[in-house]
């Protein structure tokens, strides 16, 4: 009894073996050949869904694809991208801009007179030189304005230089006739003076210029030259020492100094500012994100191909780059 | 990260039953041109349905494409180009076979991606005798590499065909067997016939400025970067269509770089 059950079981153990082995031998099992009603089924409800997706899209060309170029490659920028990427990209290139002017030199000279005595008489002449040996400051840009048109960009970009100091040089020459002549002598003095940087907002403006260019679409900057008038002031410091080499002459001499008003003068002098000119390369070209490469690794093999720009086309829903692609072995 | 198209996932699953259904075309059941092309046709109406279903329900909600996407266009004669140009392809099935592409057809119509590789299968000791070999698939991958910014596709296999060729002379029992190999190797394994499709668009990953180091005015070099995802990918009016979701910024300033001159 108990060694017919171990035969039993033995035989059933081989010939599920051998049915596993066939199974896994015989391959994947195969289906049945659809049936031509099951196929119509499938080709109706492909019609259904094709005609449902037709109705859904051509009323809106929501890619505007009927003004795209007609080329085998497109691509496609919204204008709102383009926007965002002209406006971060010009605030990016003027906000980190260091100005770093040395030797800028002022004069100024004049003769001092007065009514001394019922008759207008000479103190004597003066001369105002003040060398700004190095001066700094930072610009920071506002929020820049875009306007389209076309296939160009306009930008009016404000920006305000709020922060720079420095160093100058004053000499101060007189030269004194008369009583004063007598009283003053020549003096000649150079004294190393602070200087700082007045705060002021600019507004530069100019355009990008949508083109094509190595298989993409540049923001090509049209900004002409762009000037900034940097006006530099001595600082409270600077007066005090000013004010104290006045006070330093005997009393005669001061009056005849006080008259000469050398903060005005000065003032007058820094009031014009010094022109800096931003160099060109400050606004760079921007190109959008996607290029048309001229060739490609295609299987490990190094495909070249024929890249022809077919055209730009600007709309207000989107713009457009087309070329025309070949692949050849 | 790839973005897998839900048709391909959707496919990938039901792979063993269109693996099974070119299996008969060998076996001698249901081997008639008819059944085989009635094979050949469910098998990209079993694809093409639940694509369409997806973008469907995508237009019915708005969502199909968002108009501040960048939109890249493909057409599907370029496409076929550049896969033929890297054909003809080689690979061993098993220890016996050897497959052999030769020629490529794509299609973008009917809102489905279609490729139709066609070549030969044979021993691999006698080049004379082989059975003529289609594969079916269509793109189901597609990634933007972060460091070449190469836009890459992959072509998924869901349908094959082995035939006795008119001429080259294959027994029909060494079709089968043929058949049997590719059954038992699967269809992922022949996915290396097929190179991935590099679509020839170039993505950056930002704007770079190289600063200006001397003179009166300096300027820091700064970089604008861009996040660029694939968000869709539709076959549609003969164009593959690679939809990118695009945001630039912020600008950051990098200090580390030598500033120059600039260019």
């Amino acid at each position: 009894m108990k060694r017919g059950l171990v035969v039993g079981l033995a035989a059933l153990t081989l010939l599920s073996g051998v049915t596993l082995a066939y199974l896994r031998l015989r391959g994947p099992r195969l289906p049945p050949t659809p049936t031509p009603q099951e196929l119509e089924r499938l080709r109706q409800e492909r019609a259904a869904l094709q005609d449902r997706f037709r109705e859904l899209t051509s009323s809106t060309d929501e890619l505007d694809l009927a003004s795209a170029p007609r080329a085998n490659l497109l691509i496609g920028v919204s204008p709102g991208f383009v926007r965002n990427l002209v406006e971060q990209a010009a605030t990016g290139f003027l906000s980190n801009v260091r100005l770093s002017l040395k030797d800028l030199k002022v004069h100024h000279e004049d003769e001092i007179r007065t009514s001394l005595l019922f008759k207008e008489r000479k103190l004597g002449d003066f001369k105002l030189d003040l060398n700004v040996d190095r001066v700094k400051g930072m610009l920071h840009p506002g929020e820049p304005r875009l306007t389209f048109g076309g296939d160009r960009i306009g930008i009016t970009l404000p920006v305000s230089l709020a922060s720079g100091g420095g160093q100058a040089t004053l000499r101060w020459r007189w030269a004194g006739e008369g009583i004063t002549g007598s009283v003053c002598g020549d003096m000649d003095v150079t004294r190393v003076v602070t200087a700082r940087v007045v705060p002021a907002t600019y507004s530069i403006k100019g355009a990008f210029k949508l083109s094509t260019s190595e298989g993409t679409v540049v923001a090509q900057p049209e900004f002409g030259v762009v000037k900034i008038r940097l006006l530099v002031e001595p600082t409270e410091e600077a007066w005090a020492v000013i004010d104290r080499l006045i006070e330093d002459q005997d009393k005669l001499c001061e009056m005849a100094l006080r008259k000469m008003d050398v903060r005005q003068k000065l003032e007058g002098v820094l009031g014009r500012g010094f022109s800096v000119t931003l160099p060109s390369r400050i606004f760079r070209p921007i190109r959008l994100p996607a290029t048309v490469n001229e060739s490609l690794d295609v299987g490990g093999k190094r495909v070249k191909l024929s890249v022809r720009p077919i055209g730009l086309v600007v709309t207000p829903k989107r713009l457009w780059y087309g070329a025309q692609v070949e692949a050849t072995k | 990260m790839p973005l897998h198209l839900p048709v391909g996932r959707r496919v990938r699953r039901g792979l063993t039953a269109a693996l099974a259904v070119s299996l008969a075309v060998a076996c001698g059941r249901g081997n008639s041109d008819e059944a085989a092309r009635a094979r050949r046709e469910k098998a990209i109406l079993d694809r093409q349905i639940p694509g369409l279903r997806e973008l469907v329900e995508l237009a019915e909600k708005g969502t199909l494409f968002a108009p501040d996407w960048l939109a890249i266009g493909i057409d599907e004669k370029l496409v076929q180009d550049l896969i033929a140009v890297s054909l003809p392809q080689e690979q061993g099935i098993g220890e016996r076979f050897k497959a052999r592409l030769e020629t490529v057809e794509v299609s973008f119509r009917g809102n489905q991606s279609l490729v139709t590789l066609r070549g030969r299968v044979g021993p691999k000791e006698n080049p004379d005798t082989f059975a003529d070999l289609t594969l079916m698939g269509g793109f189901d991958e597609l990634m933007i590499d972060a460091g070449t910014g190469a836009l890459t596709a992959r072509v998924g296999l869901y349908h094959f065909e082995v035939q006795r060729a008119a001429a080259g002379g294959m027994q029909i029992g060494l079709v089968g067997s043929v058949v049997e190999e590719l059954g038992r190797q699967r269809l992922d394994s022949l996915r290396d016939l097929v190179p991935p499709l590099q679509i020839p668009v170039h993505l950056e990953s930002g704007l770079t400025i190289p600063g200006l180091g001397e003179g009166a005015v300096q300027m820091e070099a700064g970089e604008l970067p861009f996040q660029l995802d694939v968000t869709r990918v539709a076959p549609l009016g003969g164009r593959l269509w690679v939809l990118i979701k695009a945001t630039a910024g912020p600008w950051k300033a990098t200090p580390a770089q030598p500033a120059g001159g600039g260019s």
